[in-house]
Parts: structure tokens; sequence; C-alpha cells
């Protein structure tokens, strides 16, 4: 089965953990025992039976309802298995949120339109960033609808804003959905329910569905692009990120722009083992071998989007296609800490390079700070 | 339990292999003779033109089943291996817990130490318990084996840039990502040989393997490898309640886990 | 009788469960009738209460013949694991 791996976004307060669990008991993807246990601890700790006790595993995260990792919790649907991965909201729990998120492909965003609480800030910045990251589909699920009569008028308005705040950027998505509902009772989470009778959409499970089933793969002929990991005993290891591998072809080691020919290769799906005789001895970490020049860009300046957590520094390394590399950034700004900024970053040496819409894995690469921390990521555009 | 595309998952994991042998100069692998680390064995063979090119280290406690040393015995001659053979004692209990936890943890810290080991490779599987749902496909540990779960670095895409922390080492992971279910399709497929422990005899099997005092065997009837995969998908007991550290609170092990115990 | 052997030898491990014993054990099980084995455990919190499990070994017909000791005293007297003499059996433990 395929699995669909799908981040849920939300503030704290909004439900978010509530909704896997109960999207979890519903599919009947959780055994018996795991809810008895967690209906154990809710009663430990005095409280209702919560679903959101399926998941966390963390002491500190059942006591405090606060998530501080990433769970990641696998449900079947019809023909599909999904993997909801529910990550922290707090500021300083982002490394774990950017980890949860990189490696979904869809997102669901999780608004309580309860009084008070509604689109916070840091759901915004979490939409942004997710989407950075990569994901270009997303239902935004209006939680605790119970909590005011199922009423139109405030999903409406919520409605509104999220589509305000997408505006920016709502040509990078290819894919915006609304359905509002009720974790804790169960509202449009897998059927459609009749308390919210205005909504004529369909339930949140469903909608899912649809968006998987649906999704096309484009199957083009693509030039053929193998990011290389390293050697052992007389072979150079690799993955092939485009097109497929043909033997007696010629290839260029970028950025050495060395033309090559492959003797022998083994594949296991995209990862492949390579025997390259005129690559013996040569140090191949972070280079690719393509099929046509000019399907990438080799240069030592990238011009991209970044986002930092910590303040950024002129001085700094980022981590593209398994190699680091030392990078100085003119950083004019002053803001403090989770920062977007656009900007050119200048290496030591050249690297080979995509705009992220073209080759996605040529097109990001991970930041870290002067003592090897991480400090967030950029997008080539 | 979900069924994934094994031939995914096998390229994945084979790819985590690589780059852990590209980023750390001395990688060891840990075994138990139990079916996910024999099944990181083969991985390491499919990954390495058919040799496992690193030593295998088995803590040995003493009070292994008879089983499993023979298992290990005939099958580190048939693939050989290199392997460690550490030695473990068993200690006076730390947190309530005696035999396994504590003892492994001292000749684990021994062993990687007098061989400067940079990188392990164990075989932990996100599924097996909520905790582990928590790991990262390449995570560190300080030099006293510590986790600092709260405090993990980001694993952003295919990137595992590893900064090992003060005399630490990092963990690799390359089950991570594979249920129970795809273990055992796995090894029907690859013809992976299987600890007997695992197959019924007397109406019981063994689902999971600790060592002869802290593991406790199902009421089953399942005599191989297709029998388990069918039981599998019928029963939802959960894997670990065979073992008796289990039936303790999560949270304990938790700080097992955190203090260095595998 | 097919077992004897095994049987004195059992009690000199009971008495003596020392590295020569135990090699005369892994000797002799390979000649004898012996086919399964039960792990009778308590939980241990140190190496000395190891001195407290044993192992019962019975015939291929699932008859008890003899009980086993499973530790081993080294040298210094320090307490040792020796289920690794026990290879070839095949385990009948039930929950």
């Amino acid at each position: 089965m395929d699995v669909y791996k799908i981040v849920v976004i939300g503030d704290k307060d909004a439900g978010k953990s509530t909704l896997i669990g109960e999207i979890a008991i519903l599919t009947k993807s959780v055994s018996e025992a795991r809810i008895n246990e967690a209906k154990k601890e809710s009663k430990k700790l005095g409280k209702e039976f919560e679903p959101a006790f399926i998941l966390d595993a963390f002491k500190e995260e059942r006591e405090k309802g606060l998530t501080i990792d990433t769970t990641a919790m696998e449900v079947s649907y019809k023909d599909v298995a999904f993997q909801f991965i529910d990550v922290p909201g707090h500021e300083s729990l982002i490394k774990n949120m950017l980890t949860g998120a990189s490696n979904a492909e869809m997102g669901v965003v999780i608004i309580s339109a309860k009084q008070g609480e509604g689109l916070t800030c840091e759901t915004k910045l979490h939409i942004e960033l997710a989407n950075m990251l990569g994901i270009d589909k997303f239902i935004f699920f209006i939680n605790k609808m119970d909590a005011n009569g199922y009423s139109k008028e405030k999903a409406v308005e919520i409605w509104n804003e999220t589509h305000k705040f997408l505006l920016p950027f709502i040509n990078d998505l290819k894919y915006i959905g609304f359905v509002p509902g009720s974790a804790l009772n169960g509202d449009n989470i897998l059927k459609r329910s009749m308390k919210i009778s205005w909504y004529k959409g369909s339930s949140l499970m469903e909608r899912l569905y649809d968006l998987v089933k649906n999704d096309k793969k484009i199957n083009k002929n693509m030039p053929t692009i193998i990011t290389l990991q390293g050697t052992f005993e007389d072979k150079i290891f690799g993955k092939i990120i485009s097109g497929d591998i043909k033997r007696n072809e010629y290839y260029y080691l970028m950025p050495d722009n060395k033309k090559v020919l492959i003797d022998e290769y083994k594949k296991n799906g995209s990862s492949v083992s390579l025997k390259i005789s005129q690559l013996d001895k040569t140090d191949i970490s972070g280079k690719v071998l393509v099929e046509n020049k000019n399907d990438i860009i080799v240069s030592d300046k990238i011009n991209a989007k970044m986002f930092f957590i910590k303040k950024p520094e002129k001085h700094f390394y980022i981590s593209f296609l398994g190699k680091k590399y030392k990078a100085i950034f003119d950083y004019k700004e002053n803001k403090k800490k989770l920062v977007f900024v656009n900007g050119t970053i200048n290496l030591k040496e050249k690297v080979v390079y995509q705009s992220v819409n073209k080759i996605k894995e040529l097109g990001r690469f991970v930041i870290y700070d002067k003592n090897l921390n991480f400090n967030g990521f950029g997008i080539i555009n | 339990m979900i069924e994934q595309n094994l031939k995914e998952l096998e390229e994945k994991s084979i790819y985590i292999l690589r780059e852990a042998n590209a980023r750390f100069k001395n990688i060891a692998v840990l075994w138990s003779m139990g079916k996910d680390s024999t099944t990181v064995l083969y991985l390491i063979r499919k990954a390495f033109l058919g040799k496992v090119p690193f030593p295998v280290i088995h803590i040995d406690n003493g009070i292994d089943f008879p089983e499993s040393y023979k298992f290990r015995d005939e099958l580190a001659k048939k693939l050989k291996l290199n392997l460690i053979v550490a030695k473990s004692e068993i200690k006076p209990e730390i947190s309530g817990f005696s035999c396994c936890g504590a003892n492994k943890t001292e000749a684990l810290k021994k062993v990687l130490k007098e061989h400067k080991f940079d990188a392990l490779i164990v075989s932990i599987r996100r599924d097996e318990h909520g905790v582990r749902a928590k790991e990262r496909i390449f995570s560190n540990r300080d030099k006293n084996f510590k986790w600092d779960y709260k405090n993990q670095p980001a694993e952003l895409w295919d990137d595992y840039s590893s900064k090992i922390e003060n005399e630490g080492h990092v963990r690799i992971h390359p089950l991570l990502d594979w249920n129970e279910i795809d273990v055992w399709r796995y090894i029907k497929k690859e013809h992976i040989p299987v600890n007997p422990l695992y197959f019924s005899r007397n109406g019981f099997r063994y689902r999971s393997l600790g060592c002869t005092h802290c593991t406790v065997p199902l009421k089953s009837n399942a005599k191989n490898v297709d029998d388990i995969i069918k039981e599998l998908k019928t029963t939802t007991v959960e894997e670990r309640s065979g073992r008796e550290q289990d039936k303790e609170r999560e949270y304990t092990m938790l700080k097992l886990r955190a203090l260095g115990y595998m | 009788m097919k077992n004897d052997e095994i049987i004195k030898i059992a009690d000199m491990l009971q008495k003596e469960p020392n590295e020569a014993n135990w090699e005369k054990f892994a000797k002799a099980i390979k000649k004898s009738g012996i086919k399964y084995y039960k792990i009778v455990y308590v939980t241990l919190k140190n190496a000395e209460d190891l001195t407290k499990s044993y192992a019962e070994l019975f015939d291929a017909k699932g008859k008890l013949v003899t009980k086993i000791p499973i530790f081993k005293r080294g040298k210094g007297k320090k307490v040792e694991g020796a289920t690794i003499y026990l290879k070839g059996l095949l385990n009948i433990n039930k929950w």
C-alpha cells in the first residue's frame, strides 16, 4: 500500500492531537489495547478520555497537554494509508515542526472556530514554512464548530481570513480545501455530519482520499540526474533523482565538467551503485552526474529564499546534497529570529543546483550556524 | 497493520546505509539475532555488494536463549561476519529494571570506546513503541549515551547531516519507517534466515526476543513465516506484550533510552 | 540408560557449576536423548540471583529428565550466565 504523509499544522489549542486521535479511532486504525491504555492515562490524570492520548508518547506531553516532538500516526482508509504527522506548535520547538513537515506531501491545517481562537500567527508561520518546505496542497479543517452552534457565519469568517493570508503565495499552491467540523464529536471527519447542514462538501477523510487518488504523477521523458553519495571499494553510490540510467551513455560529472561513461550499474529503485573507471580515486561527494549540462546551473553564488531560526550571520554553513559548504551572506537587517530573507549567498566553491520548482532535490539546502548547529533552510528560486 | 511498498522501503534503507558509510569513519552494527537486526544485516549486504563491511556487535549477558547463540554462530560463519561478542555483567538494578537495561549499556559503552566507533547501526522501528516514534534516522548520543529527546536536531528531507556531540556517536536507524509486518514480508521475499524462537512449538512462540529472563512467549500456532504474516494481519496484540520490561510505564522506557539503553 | 550420563553431569553441575563441568555437559548433551528445555527464572536484581534460576531438561517425548543450573562460577567466584551450553536444545516455555 502507498502511504501518504500528511502534516497536521495548528495551534496547540486548536485540537490537532484530538483530531488525529479521533481519525485513528474512527477508521479503526488503532488497537483496543492502545485505546484502553489511553483511557487509563486519561483517568489517572483526572481527565475525560482524550483521543490525543493515543498519540503523545512523552509523559510531559500527556500531563501538560503539549506536543514536544513529531508523532506519526498510521491510518488506513479504504484502499489507502495515511501517516498523520503531528508537529509541535511552540516556537522553541520549530526544529521538530520543520522535520515533521519536510517529509509530508500534503498539509491539514486545523483552525479553531471558538471565539478568541481562530487563525493564529503561529499557524500562519507554519503554513508558510510547510509551503516553503515543499507542500503545495492544504486542507483547512475548521474545528470546534460545536462551540458556536455549528454557525455558518463563523466558519465563513475564518475561511475569508485564511484565504486573504494565502493570497501572496497562492500561485505556489496546487490545492486549497475547507472543511468545517468537530474533532471531539467526530463531525465531518469520517462522514458528513448532519449537524452542519449548510455545508455541502465532503468530509475530511473523503477529501484527502480524493486528493491522493487524483494525484497524477507526470511521467514525461525526464533528463537523467544522479546525485552522488560516496564510494565503496571500486563502486560509486548515488541516487537517481530524475530520469533513468542508461549504460554506455555519456554523463557529465558536475561541477567538474568531466565526461564519463558508466561501465556497470546496479539499481535498487532510485538507489544506485555505479562502476565508472574514469572516476577511480576521485572525490565525488556533493557532486552530480547529468545527461545534459543545460538541466543544471553551476555557480558559487546562490539566490535563495531562506528561513533562519536564530538571527542570520555573515558566516555560516549550508548542507547541500549531503556535503557542507561555508557560506557568506551579507545580511543587513536586524531581526532577531524566525526570519524570512531573500538574498544571495556566496560559497567558496562551485556547486550544482537548480530552481526548486524544476528539480526539488537540487533546489533546497539546510542551514547551520558557524558552530554547526541547525539554523534553518533555504529554497533556490 | 499497514503493508508498505517493500521496494521503496528497501531503496530508502540502502540510501541511508550508504549515507552513513560516506559520513562516518568507524561504523559498527548492533545484532541481537532478532528478526529486525538480522534483516538489517541483509540490507547491509544489499547496500554493500553482498558484504557486511562493518564489525557486528552482540552484547551478551550470558543468559540469552540457546537457540539465539546457535543462530548467531551459524549465521556469523555463513556471512563471514566480523563478530564482536561483548560480555555484559548482570548488575544491580537501576530504576526498577534489572538485567537487560542497565548492564547492556555499560558493555556497549566499553566496546564503542575501545574500538572508537563513531556510528552504530541499530534496528529500531517507529511502530514498535510510542516512544521510539520520536527518533530520527540519524540520532545523536553523547559520550554517556544520553539521548536528549527534548532537544533533537532537525532532519529535513533526506539530509542527514550529522554532527557528533562531544565524543559521542550517532545511531543510524535504517528500519525506522518499516512496520512489523513489512519486516516479515521482506524476510519471506528475501529468504532471510530466522531465529527458530519466532516459530511455534508446543502451542507457543516468541513474537519479540529479549533474553531468557525477560521474554515471555505468546499463544500461537504460527510455524513459519507465512503463518506469522497471516497472524499479524488478524491480531492486534502489541508486539512487545511478551516482554516483561514493557509492562512498566512508557516513561521509564524513555528514561532508559535517554540513559543509553538501546 | 541413555540419559544416565547427563543426569550424572547435571548432579555435578548442581554442586560445582564450573567451566570444566560445563564443558563435560556440552559434550554429553549431544549424545543424550535430551531435546527440549524450559527456563525457570526469578527476577534478577543482581548476578547472584542467577543461582536461583535453573533449566529443566526433557527428552523427545517431553518427559522431564533432569534439572541444571544456568550459571557458571568463573574466576574470583563471579557468577556468569551459561545458557550457551544448551545450544542445540529447543525451548518449550509457556507464558
